[in-house]
Formats: structure tokens, sequence, C-alpha cells
């Protein structure tokens, strides 16, 4: 009995060397960083750094106002989306394969595309201006509505794979119990469907959120990486790779880390407060 | 009876509570057609279920019971065919009054009851639906929960039940909304052999208190027996015999359904002899059967008979005497004997070709396995059929 422990122990060996060497060691070499000096003291100077200049701080409110706007439209619109498609549609594989196009192709290469898509002189504002719509070019590149619709483009194939999986999940003969019950399909949704869909939208808000909130190419490429969109990791990269301040960069990692750990927490608690019912979700 | 649905309703009355069920006197499936792309799964099903009566469809898997249902409520539209309350035309596969506006009930083989409501909510949410006062909400479910004696179960989560308790739960879900015919999905076949056998003792109570005309679907024959005022044998989508439970028993109007109602022996036969229009002798391979039986008359059948043309016959493992008989005596040699308490179950080779199941009580005690056995069968006891499974006597 004891042996067969051994055994099965040495079969989870290679995951836990694997997360050890590529999370948990890189995360607490960064913790001992942050609260260290140059000298390898112990200090809180790289913290006070950061909190003590506003234009540092600042990026803790940019990004929220990136990160919130772009996770919520992906998941509002990614719902409608997969409701529809839960019960599996035609098509479905070709709209995957659209869907995962733009995941596989890299954050650069779709904020490259866009560059030119919808640029002062691309085509989204050369169609526009030609049927008369606008008379000046939309501003959407270099700016913050650039890194919102980057961000979604990117995040919307995530968060409707990962609600679809979800919704898809739920028992199918519960819509027809309450049909047969009396239930037309707004009041199906929004008590039979909804309240047990509730821990799966939670999960892929935080996942999309914690995506959105660490976002740095596309805030570098569609963005104005000096101003407007500076976002955090902007920041870590600034103080780490330009200033060459490894202790200051991990310690606005570490901020980074807990301000998305808090928002994760938060939306638990929401979750549980929404669901009573535990998550048994059986299919026939 | 009468005088307990006399009772509901004025139990109904005094509490304030509108009795809600539409008065009608059958419900009619007619030509009813029905295919998933190139298979059709139903072909020209035709039925009535009259007001409190309790109706099972009877068939092995995949042979369209559940289909009817799903149809019949709604769920699933149909190709063609009318299906009629009384004389009003609720579905003629065009236009279909939708699921929500049937008032017709279900219930699921795996219940199907939302997990994330407790059970007063289960049973609540079609009262909730139609709006009900929260005083009359109270009340029906609280009948309801005494109906199927769950009792005090009202904050409980789906997931807290047993598997009956669930059960009785999706029952008493169904029997609130008072519904003009419950229909029922295999709702026992989930459920171990004990509890399934109380719950089909409860549903019969049920039903004998409340008289809603119902529908259940089942692939178990004894369920079928021990619940229906009549029974619909189906296979590959089409009605094999529709008739009260002893019928289908002891008369099965063709091969599948004496198969499936246990004649476990049937034999490819010839006829031998005609002797009148209800006695025949057949030869089955290196044996002779006389069969005396008037229950199924098909003299112009039978006449048109030729010595030696196929047949079958079959009979029941209960029904072959273990001793000596008057006639069809036949000697075989047992295989396997099971013991299965009161009686003995056994297996036994008449010769190389055909093989003979029976049954003992007492008797079977000092049989063994490779033992010759001395059997015989009563010739009223015996079914004929003709080649295409059609019964001849």
């Amino acid at each position: 009995m004891k042996e067969e422990k051994h055994i099965i122990f040495l079969f989870f060996l290679p995951s836990i060397i694997f997360l050890a060497v590529l999370f948990i060691y890189p995360f607490l070499y960064g913790f001992y960083l942050s609260f260290t000096n140059e000298e390898g003291e112990w200090t809180l100077e790289n913290y006070l750094t950061f909190f003590k200049d506003p234009w540092e701080v600042r990026t803790i409110w940019t990004t929220f106002k990136i990160a919130l706007p772009a996770t919520l439209i992906s998941i509002l619109l990614a719902i409608p989306f997969s409701y529809y498609m839960r019960h599996g549609i035609k098509g479905e594989r070709l709209i995957s394969f659209f869907l995962i196009l733009p995941v596989t192709l890299g954050t650069v290469l779709v904020a490259e595309g866009m560059l030119s898509y919808m640029g002062p002189a691309g085509w989204l504002n050369q169609f526009l201006k030609a049927i008369g719509i606008i008379k000046e070019p939309l501003r959407l590149t270099h700016n913050y509505t650039g890194v919102v619709l980057g961000l979604i483009i990117h995040n919307f194939p995530y968060a409707l794979l990962m609600l679809l999986g979800y919704v898809s999940g739920i028992d199918p003969n519960l819509e027809k119990a309450a049909q047969i019950l009396g239930a037309d399909g707004w009041y199906i949704f929004r008590k039979v469907i909804f309240p047990l869909w509730v821990p799966g939208i939670a999960m892929a808000f935080s996942l999309n959120f914690v995506m959105a909130f660490s976002v740095y190419p596309t805030a570098v490429l569609l963005g104005q990486p000096s101003g407007p969109t500076r976002v955090m990791s902007i920041s870590v990269f600034h103080w780490a790779m330009e200033k060459f301040n490894f202790n200051v960069g991990s310690a606005i990692a570490m901020v980074m880390g807990l301000i998305e750990l808090i928002v994760i927490l938060v939306v638990m608690s929401l979750r549980q407060r929404m669901f009573k019912g535990g998550s048994m979700v059986g299919k026939a | 009876m009468e005088i307990q649905r006399d009772l509901h309703t004025f139990l109904n009355e005094r509490n304030g509570v509108v009795d809600t069920v539409k008065d009608f006197k059958e419900i009619k499936i007619k030509d009813l057609n029905k295919s998933f792309g190139a298979n059709q799964v139903l072909h020209d099903f035709n039925l009535n279920v009259e007001k409190g009566e309790f109706v099972t469809l009877l068939g092995p898997s995949g042979c369209g019971k559940s289909t009817t249902l799903h149809c019949l409520a709604g769920l699933v539209p149909i190709d063609s065919g009318e299906i009629y309350i009384d004389n009003e035309c609720i579905d003629d596969g065009t236009k279909g009054i939708p699921p929500e506006k049937r008032g017709f009930g279900l219930v699921f083989q795996n219940y199907a009851l939302f997990p994330h409501l407790s059970v007063f909510n289960n049973i609540a949410f079609g009262l909730q639906i139609k709006r009900l006062s929260k005083n009359a909400i109270k009340e029906k479910v609280q009948n309801a929960l005494k109906m199927v004696r769950l009792e005090g179960y009202e904050d409980k989560y789906p997931r807290q039940l047993s598997g009956g308790e669930q059960q009785r739960v999706a029952i008493a879900r169904c029997i609130v909304m008072e519904p003009m015919l419950m229909m029922l999905d295999e709702p026992l076949s989930n459920l171990d052999a004990k509890l399934r056998i109380e719950m089909r003792y409860e549903l019969k109570t049920l039903h004998e208190k409340l008289h809603i005309a119902s529908i259940y679907v089942t692939h178990d024959q004894q369920e079928a027996l021990a619940l229906s005022d009549r029974i619909v044998v189906m296979k590959d989508g089409k009605i094999q015999q529709i008739g009260p439970p002893e019928e289908i028993y002891c008369q099965p109007s063709n091969l599948f359904v004496a198969d499936f109602m246990g004649f476990r022996n049937i034999w490819p036969a010839n006829i031998k002899e005609i002797s009148s229009e209800n006695e025949v002798v057949i030869n089955v391979s290196g044996f002779e059967l006389t069969i005396k039986n008037g229950s199924i008359k098909k003299a112009d059948y039978l006449n048109n008979l030729e010595i030696g043309a196929p047949v079958f016959t079959a009979v029941r493992p209960e029904d072959i005497q273990v001793g000596n008989g008057p006639v069809n005596s036949l000697r075989c040699k047992s295989e396997v004997v099971e013991y299965l308490g009161e009686i003995r179950h056994i297996g036994a080779l008449i010769n190389e070709d055909v093989r003979i199941d029976l049954r003992t009580g007492e008797a079977g005690e000092e049989i063994k396995s490779d033992g010759i056995i001395e059997v015989w069968i009563p010739p009223g006891k015996i079914l004929l059929f003709s080649q295409e499974g059609d019964r001849i006597l």
C-alpha cells in the first residue's frame, strides 16, 4: 500500500518539477526581488518608488480602464453567441476555425493587421468615407479605443469558447422540462440557463480579465504606450528592461498580481452569492 | 376511486384552489409520422388515450417510444399526422401549439430537476409562471409533496436527495400542474431493483388517486403489466399490438410480441396435419407437437395452409410441465440449472438443434445438469405463427 503511494508520487514528479521550475521558482524569486535592493538587503523601497510616483500609480487606473471594458464587452458579446450555439449549429466548425485563427496568428500579427485595416487611411475609414457616413477619418488606432478593440478581438474567441464549453454541458432536458412547465425562451434563459451558467461566466470573466489586465503587445502596438495607454505591464518593462532595475519591476509585477487576485476573489464571491445550488450540471 | 376523486376536488375547492384540469374525453393521435433524416422512427402511429387511462408504450430501445412522447409534448416537430384533444387539433405537422401551452406534463428519465432550485421552487416553477398567488402556490406545493410523501423536503436541493427522492420531486413537479396528460419517460430505469418495485407501487397508487391520463414509456414488461390499463407494444416505430395487459401477455398477436412477453421457446416448424379449425399437428425438427388452441380463429388462413408449410411455434417456459403427460411428451437433456428461489430455470436440449427453456417448482429439486428430464407441453399452451410472424392459433 505504502509502496503504491510512492509509485503514484513518481508519476506526479515530472509535472511537479515542471511547475516548480517554470512557475513557483520564478514567482518566489520575483517576490524576493521585490522586497530587496540591488545589494540584496530587505527593503520596502521598491514599492515606495512605485506608489510615491503619481505617474506610476496612474498605470493602475489606466490598466483598469482598458481591461474592464474590454473584458465586459467580450463576455457580453460572447454570451448571446454561445447561447445560440449551445446545441450545435450548422457550420460550427467553420465558425470555430475563424474564431481560433486570430489566436493562432498571435497578438502582434493581429495588431499589425488592425493597424492597416483601421488606420486613418485604412479600408474601414475609406469605406465609411465613401458611403458618406463620416467626413473625417475615425481615430481607431494609436489610442485608447485601439487597445480596447484589439483586446476584444483577441479575447473574444477565448470568452466564446469557454462559455460555449460550459453552457453546452448543461443538461438540455432542463430546458425541455421548463418549457413543458410553461416557460418561454426568455424565462428559461433567466431562470434556468443563466443561474446554472454563472460559474462558467465567472470563470471566463476572471481568465479574460487577467489576460486583459496583463496586456502588453496590444497596448504598445495599437495604443500610445507613453501616455493614455501606459498600462502596468509597460511600466514593469520600463523598469526592468530599460532601467535594468529588476527590483522595482518585480514590485510592480507583484502589485499587478495582487490586483488580479483581488478582482478574481470579488468575482468568485459574487458568483457564490448568485448561485446556491451547487455546481451539479449533468448530461442526460 | 370516484369518491377519492371527489375528495380531491373538494379539498381543492375548500382551499380556494381552482381546479384547472380542462375537461376532455380523449387525446387522439392520428397517423403520426416522424423521421430523423433518412431514419423513419414512427410509422402511421395511431392511439387514443381516454381521460383517466394509463397507457404504456412498451418496446426495445430505439423503437420510437420516447419520440412519441416528445412529439406529443411538442418538443419535436411532427412530419405528418394529427394530434387532437377531443375535436381540437393541437398539432398537424404545420402549426402546432407550443409545448408550454399544451397543458401536458412530462417526467424525464434523468428527472431533469433544476439543480439550482430547492425542492419547493422546483415544484413551484410552473405555478410561478402561471402567476398564482403565493398562498395558492404554497398550498399546491404542499399537497403535491404530500402526494409523493416528501413532506418537509421543501428546502432541500436536488443534489441532497437520493435517486428515488429526486424521482418523487419530478413527479410532484408534474402533477402539481394538474396536466391533462402526464407522460413518463422510463421514470424508473435509473433506480435499483428494490426501489423500482416500490416506486412502481406508488405510481399505481398515485394514479388510482388522481386519475390523470398517463402515457408511460418503458422497456420492462413487468412494469408495463403491473401499471397499465392498456399496453401498446412497439417495434421499429410501428405498433405491434394494443390491448389490456392480460391480452398482451396471453394472446400476443405476432411473434415479436410473443418473444417480448416471455415466450422464450420459439421454434421453426412445419405443418403436419390440420385436424380441425383449432387443432393442428406440427413437426418441429425431430419431434411432433399437437396444438389445440381456440382463442384466435383464423380458419381461412389455416385452411389455405398446405401440409408441410413453414410456421413458427412459441411456448412459455412456465407452461412446460415436468413428468409424463398425455400428449406432447418430450425427453430432453438439461444443460443449465439456475436456482431462482421459488423456481428453477432449466435450459435443456431436446436434440442437437432444439433448445428448450423450462421452469420448475419443487419438482425441479432433483434435476441436475446433464440429467435426462421428461416433460410435456399442454396443447392449449402452444401458440402458432405464420412464417411472417402473424398469429394463427
